[in-house]
C-alpha cells in the first residue's frame, strides 16, 4: 500500500516515517474547522487505500483562475491610460467574467459538492468523496461515490464528540478506521453490483 | 497566541497543490474586487469614480474624509460645477469648483479657471508653474454624489501605512486557512 508523495502533508524535517503529528483544534465550536480536520485525515485514507487524485480538474481550475488574475492584473496595469483604453479595460473585465464562470461551472460539474476526485481504480471509474455536516448538528456524514453511477455510493453518519478529545486531539486511528471501514464497504458493494449485472 | 500558532501548523499541513489553489482563491476575491471597481470606472467613463475628500478646502460643502461619487459624461464643463481634477505630474486629485470657462465657439478646446470654496485666492496657485488654466484632459469627472464621512477609513490607511498592510495580511491569513472553501 504505496502512500503518493503528493497526498502525504508537507514535512519540513527530513525524519525517517516520522510519527505523524497529532493533530489538535484549539477551538472546538468551530464547526468549519471540524469538518476540515475530519475531511482532510479522509481524504488521507482514501488515497492511502490505492486511490489517486485526479489532478486534471484541478488543474484546470489553476489555469483557468491563473488567466482570470492575468486578465484582471492587465486591466490595472497595461499599457494605456483611462479613458482612452476603455475598450481594452471592457474586453479585460468581460474576459474575467468569463474565465471565472467557466472555472465555476467546471468545478460544479466535476466535482459537485466533493472535495477529492479520484482517477480510475480496480476495474471503477474513480469515486467522489463528499462529506455534509448540518449547521449546528454534530453528526457527520462522509460519502463515497462511483463518479460514474451515482447511484454505487456508500456513506457513514457518524458523532463528531466520538472522535475528538477534549482537550482538541483527533481521535486518529479511531477515525481513520472508521474510513477504512467505509472504504472497504463500498469495494464491497461494487463487487455485488458487478456480480449483479453478470447475472 | 493559540490562534496564530494553530493557523500555523495548519498552514504546514497543506501540501504545495492545496496552498496554490487557496492562493489562488485568495487571488480572485482581490481580482473580483478590482473588477467591480473597472466596472464602475466603465460605467462612469471617470478614471477613479471614487474619491476622498482630503482637506479643508470645500467646506461647508465637502469635509474631510467624505466620498465622493463622480461621473465624466459629455456635456461640457460649466461654472458652478464641482469638478475632480488631476494635475500633470501629480496624482493626488483635487475636488474644487469650476470659477470660469473659456470655450472656442467651435467647442474643440476649453480653458477653465477652479477654486476651492474655503479658500481665498482660485487654483492659480495650485497649478503648476506656468499653467494659468486646466484643459479638458486634466478633468477626472463633476461629482454628482457623496457619502459624508465614510472616507475617513482610507485617509486613516494613508496616514499609517502599516494599518494598511495590517489588514490586508490578515485578511490574506484568513482566507488561506478558510475551511470552507
Amino acid at each position: 500500500m504505496g502512500r503518493k508523495q503528493a497526498s502525504k502533508p508537507a514535512k519540513p524535517e527530513p525524519v525517517p516515517e516520522p510519527a505523524r503529528e497529532p493533530i489538535r483544534i484549539s477551538n472546538l465550536y468551530e464547526a468549519g474547522v471540524l469538518k476540515g480536520t475530519l475531511d482532510d485525515v479522509a481524504r488521507e485514507v482514501v488515497l492511502d487505500h490505492g486511490y489517486e487524485e485526479d489532478i486534471v480538474i484541478n488543474n484546470v481550475k489553476i489555469v483557468l483562475g491563473l488567466v482570470a488574475i492575468a486578465a484582471a492584473a492587465y486591466s490595472q496595469f497595461g499599457p494605456g491610460k483611462f479613458p482612452a483604453n476603455w475598450w481594452m479595460v471592457f474586453s479585460c473585465v468581460i474576459l474575467y467574467i468569463v474565465l471565472t464562470f467557466a472555472m465555476n461551472i467546471y468545478s460544479w460539474k466535476m466535482e459537485g459538492d466533493a472535495f477529492l476526485v479520484t482517477k480510475p481504480f480496480r476495474g471503477g471509474q474513480g469515486v467522489r468523496l463528499s462529506s455534509r455536516m448540518a449547521r449546528f448538528s454534530c453528526e457527520y456524514t462522509l460519502v463515497l461515490t462511483d463518479r460514474e453511477d451515482p447511484n454505487l455510493e456508500v456513506l457513514s453518519t457518524v458523532r463528531i464528540p466520538e472522535y475528538f478529545h477534549e482537550d482538541g486531539y483527533l481521535a486518529d486511528t479511531a477515525w481513520r478506521t472508521e474510513v477504512e471501514q467505509l472504504c472497504a464497504a463500498f469495494d464491497a458493494k461494487r463487487g455485488e453490483k458487478a456480480a449483479k449485472k453478470q447475472n | 497566541m493559540e490562534y496564530i500558532m494553530d493557523t500555523w501548523r495548519e498552514l504546514r499541513r497543506m501540501n504545495v497543490r492545496q496552498m496554490i489553489t487557496q492562493g489562488l482563491q485568495l487571488g480572485l476575491i482581490v481580482t473580483s474586487a478590482l473588477m467591480i471597481w473597472k466596472s464602475l470606472m466603465l460605467v462612469t467613463g471617470s478614471e477613479s469614480p471614487v474619491v476622498v475628500v482630503l482637506s479643508g478646502s470645500m467646506e461647508p460643502g465637502f469635509y474631510r474624509g467624505d466620498i465622493l461619487f463622480l461621473n465624466m459624461g459629455n456635456k461640457p464643463i460649466r461654472t458652478g460645477e464641482v469638478v475632480v481634477f488631476n494635475l500633470d505630474g501629480r496624482d493626488i486629485p483635487i475636488v474644487h469648483r469650476v470659477i470660469k470657462v473659456h470655450e472656442r465657439r467651435n467647442g474643440t478646446h476649453i480653458d477653465i479657471l477652479t477654486k476651492g470654496d474655503n479658500n481665498y485666492g482660485d487654483d492659480r496657485a495650485l497649478y503648476n508653474q506656468g499653467q494659468e488654466w486646466l484643459h479638458q484632459h486634466h478633468i477626472m469627472g463633476r461629482a454628482v454624489g457623496f457619502l459624508p464621512k465614510v472616507g475617513m477609513v482610507t485617509i486613516l490607511m494613508n496616514d499609517y501605512p502599516a494599518l494598511k498592510y495590517a489588514l490586508i495580511g490578515v485578511l490574506g491569513i484568513l482566507v488561506l486557512t478558510n475551511k470552507e472553501g
